[in-house]
């Protein structure tokens, strides 16, 4: 009721603002064209060029310094016209190519092929395609297929991988996928952009009423060698300078089957804490991961082992020795007294389209406290249902945490505490989806406090790499909790190469 | 010593019992021996798995990651076919781009045996000759392009004679004591190709110079063995789903094209080709891409004679 009140008379107070935007929106748009002037960059050439003889003839004495001045400015134009004239080139260049690129891409035009026109009545026509003077053969005889190398089709094909030749029969070379862009050798780039208009009617809420890029990701990651593979993020959230959030070495294949992370890493705990902001099924971060752990979650400097279980379904054990800077619950921040993370998945598939994922997790490290080392410990529990028919237009998920915490912080009210939260989500067509989540959770530093919110949402995909969501939440509890309400519009965009998002 | 008593006690004993604990966990679990006495071949759709069946004859046991009747562009990641990629000793994929998702599940399975540049590891598209490759910059306001070409390749029957070839060279390089009896295999499978090749032909002569649209840009390689002259697709850019202002300008530039069949995969959005056939008179033909796709289609032979009759059924 308050908040619709709220809103009502804001609208009210900016009606110049919307009358004014919706004259933008209303007036014919032919119209607009026509009456709208923009001086081009050679109607500004010509400008120049029109006043540098004028003022010649007006002073015959003219210093040599104004001279010069006139001869920068026509040099200026002339620059400015010459760029204009490229760009136009340019533009046309790539009009053209693209063009190109879509006629071989699709229609039949032979571009590109090596084979000659058929003949259909032809006796042995397959015998001639496929046993004909091409170098299938050759191909199949020798270890390294020659059409590979030959063709000159793969850029990246036939370079030796790890300093060993072409010719080398041990392995095969292979087609990069993004080899005409010339990133071979370099790691793939990544950029994230996370804009975020927000609407609160309680103060003090992070963000309030205003838009904000709230958080830039910059991420780079490639293999190293054969063995390893680095990954480095780094995140500028809006009212914080750059950092790095993430940046961990992974040794892909170690004895026994295990593999390790070293560096900095989103902890292996639950079912969300390893996600990025800007790939969170919803705007915010569920509450609980808030409360228990601080804004972005469990995020630590330390090595993580990893082992997949011999179990008939897939089951993987991760463990993760910390230094425990992640607040409120610990925060140490010593090796001496580490923080231990661990997180133990389980999958099962159901049927064909069916699939359940069961986890525990548990936490355990000393409280910021420096005098006395007392230990917090939390456990979850997470279970993700999903169903993704085989058309994959439509897909449903239901996932729930659920973290028992007993926190030993001094200072803090609740030292026996309890979260939650559950969402469900399903696609609607290629483009949208729709979900909800609740959340619930006991405050650490308020006694006998609880939080409780329900946060209904919508889904756009744009396209696989940029997403509209609105999303609306109304928060509220007992103790001292104060009952809210929330709007998001949140638009995430991807630029670069981003990894696929994991199951 | 008092010293050092006071930071035992303070030392995280239950801490350090859990971790050991774990570690125990982590360390001694026996690793299962893969005592499978056939090559483990995983592939990433079923063509290929198809075709490494007809090459490795009763050496291999092949598992198909991708299925037939899903867009292979986006197959969804699951945590089982790492278990898969664990024990496999043969990867075999289609390689030019098409499976963003295959690499994450590799660098999770721990099996250094598949990954890239290691002997167990086979790109099916080495010597293919590509179609559609890009000329110039690429980028993503030109859809899902894929820098290297066209990646739907298998659907030319005559590109399996290289497809079979590089699977081949990886089965020889993991088992190099059967190396001529895959060679065998694959001589036995290309005299079959060729066989059934001549009969597709020529059961395509109705299909020349047949104008079609096809929804995604997936069938340039079969409508060029087979000489269907591709006119329009449903899709704007590759990937990029059409909307109804785009469907609405495709319609009339297609009207006087003379269009007899729209093509689409089973995993595309049947309303909007259904309303640009309506609107030019022309027929929507579902096909599968890919073996598997249907249930008829078990081996790669299959796909062809079904893909053919489907066409001139609906001429």
């Amino acid at each position: 009721m308050r908040f619709s009140h709220v809103f009502l008379s804001g609208l009210l107070k900016h009606a110049s603002t919307l009358i004014g935007l919706s004259l933008l929106f209303l007036l014919p748009l032919s119209n607009a064209a026509d009456d709208l002037v923009i001086p081009s960059e050679p109607g500004v050439v010509s400008d120049n060029q029109s006043k540098l003889p004028g003022s010649t003839v007006a002073s015959t004495d003219e210093t040599t310094e104004q001279k010069l001045k006139a001869l920068e400015l026509q040099m200026d134009a002339m620059q400015r016209e010459y760029s204009s004239q490229m760009r136009k080139l340019q533009e046309t260049i790539t009009v053209l190519t693209v063009q190109l690129s879509k006629i071989s891409g699709g229609s039949t035009q032979p571009v590109g092929l090596v084979d000659k026109p058929v003949d259909p009545d032809e006796q042995d026509i397959g015998e001639t395609l496929i046993f004909g003077e091409d170098d299938a053969e050759t191909a199949s005889s020798t270890a390294v297929p020659q059409g590979g190398i030959l063709s000159g089709q793969s850029p990246g094909g036939g370079i030796g991988i790890g300093g060993r030749s072409i010719l080398n029969t041990a392995t095969q070379p292979f087609n990069t996928s993004f080899g005409s862009l010339g990133q071979n050798m370099n790691p793939d780039i990544m950029v994230t952009g996370d804009f975020v208009g927000n609407y609160a009617n309680r103060k003090n809420m992070a963000g309030r009423n205003r838009f904000s890029v709230r958080e830039t990701e910059f991420g780079f990651s490639a293999a190293i060698d054969p063995y390893t593979k680095g990954t480095f993020v780094f995140s500028k959230p809006e009212d914080e300078s750059l950092e790095l959030e993430e940046g961990y070495i992974t040794l892909l294949s170690l004895p026994g089957g295990l593999q390790a992370k070293i560096g900095r890493m989103r902890s292996p705990f639950g079912k969300l804490n390893t996600t990025h902001t800007h790939d969170l099924p919803q705007t915010d971060r569920p509450n609980v991961y808030r409360h228990f752990f601080g804004d972005e979650g469990i995020v630590e400097n330390g090595v993580a082992l990893s082992r997949i279980l011999p179990t008939p379904w897939f089951s993987s054990l991760d463990v993760q020795v910390a230094n425990g800077e992640s607040g409120p619950l610990f925060g140490r921040n010593i090796l001496n007294r580490p923080l231990l993370i661990s997180h133990w998945k389980n999958f099962f598939e159901l049927s064909e389209t069916q699939t359940l994922e069961l986890g525990l997790s548990a936490a355990a490290g000393p409280t910021s406290d420096h005098t006395v080392t007392r230990l917090s410990n939390v456990g979850g529990l997470d279970i993700t249902y999903r169903w993704i028919p085989p058309s994959q237009f439509k897909a449903f998920i239901w996932q729930t945490e659920l973290m028992a915490a007993q926190n030993k912080t001094p200072g803090m009210m609740n030292d026996r505490l309890w979260g939650g939260y559950s969402f469900m989500e399903a696609k609607l067509n290629n483009r949208w989806s729709a979900g909800v989540r609740v959340d619930y959770t006991q405050l650490p530093e308020i006694a006998n406090a609880t939080e409780m919110a329900v946060a209904p949402y919508v889904d756009l995909w744009q396209s696989e790499f940029a997403r509209w969501r609105l999303e609306y939440k109304h928060t509220f509890g007992n103790g001292r909790v104060q009952a809210s309400d929330q709007a998001w519009l949140q638009y995430s965009v991807i630029l670069g190469l981003h990894p696929p998002h994991t199951f | 010593m008092r010293n050092l008593k006071q930071r035992l006690s303070a030392f995280p004993l239950k801490t350090l019992l859990l971790l050991l604990l774990l570690a125990q966990i982590v360390l001694l679990w026996p690793i299962p021996a893969w005592a499978a006495d056939k090559i483990q071949v995983v592939t990433s759709l079923e063509d290929l798995a198809a075709i490494t069946r007809a090459v490795g004859g009763d050496k291999v046991e092949v598992f198909s990651i991708g299925k037939g009747y899903q867009n292979p562009h986006f197959v969804p990641p699951k945590p089982s076919f790492i278990l898969k990629l664990k024990g496999a000793d043969l990867l075999v994929q289609v390689g030019m781009g098409l499976e963003p998702w295959l690499q994450p599940l590799v660098d999770s399975s721990r099996n250094s045996r598949i990954f890239r540049g290691s002997p167990g590891f086979v790109d099916a598209s080495v010597g293919v000759p590509a179609l559609g490759i890009p000329v110039g910059r690429v980028d993503r306001s030109m859809g899902d392009v894929h820098g290297m070409g066209n990646p739907h390749y298998w659907l030319d029957p005559v590109n399996a004679k290289y497809i079979s070839a590089n699977i081949v060279n990886g089965l020889k390089r993991v088992d190099p004591a059967d190396s001529a009896y895959f060679e065998q295999q694959r001589q036995i499978f290309l005299k079959r190709l060729a066989g059934k090749l001549t009969g597709w032909v020529k059961q395509a002569k109705p299909l020349q110079g047949l104008h079609v649209v096809t929804y995604h840009q997936s069938w340039p390689y079969f409508a060029n063995r087979f000489g269907l002259n591709v006119v329009g697709f449903i899709e704007p850019q590759p990937g990029i789903p059409p909307s109804a202002k785009y469907l609405a300008g495709l319609i009339p530039k297609l009207k006087n094209q003379n269009v007899k069949l729209i093509i689409m995969e089973p995993y595309f959005n049947r309303q909007s080709a259904d309303m640009v056939a309506k609107a030019i008179g022309a027929k929507v033909v579902v096909l599968p891409p890919s073996v598997g796709g249907t249930p008829e289609v078990t081996d790669y032979f299959g796909l062809f004679d079904y893909q053919l009759r489907m066409l001139l059924k609906n001429l």
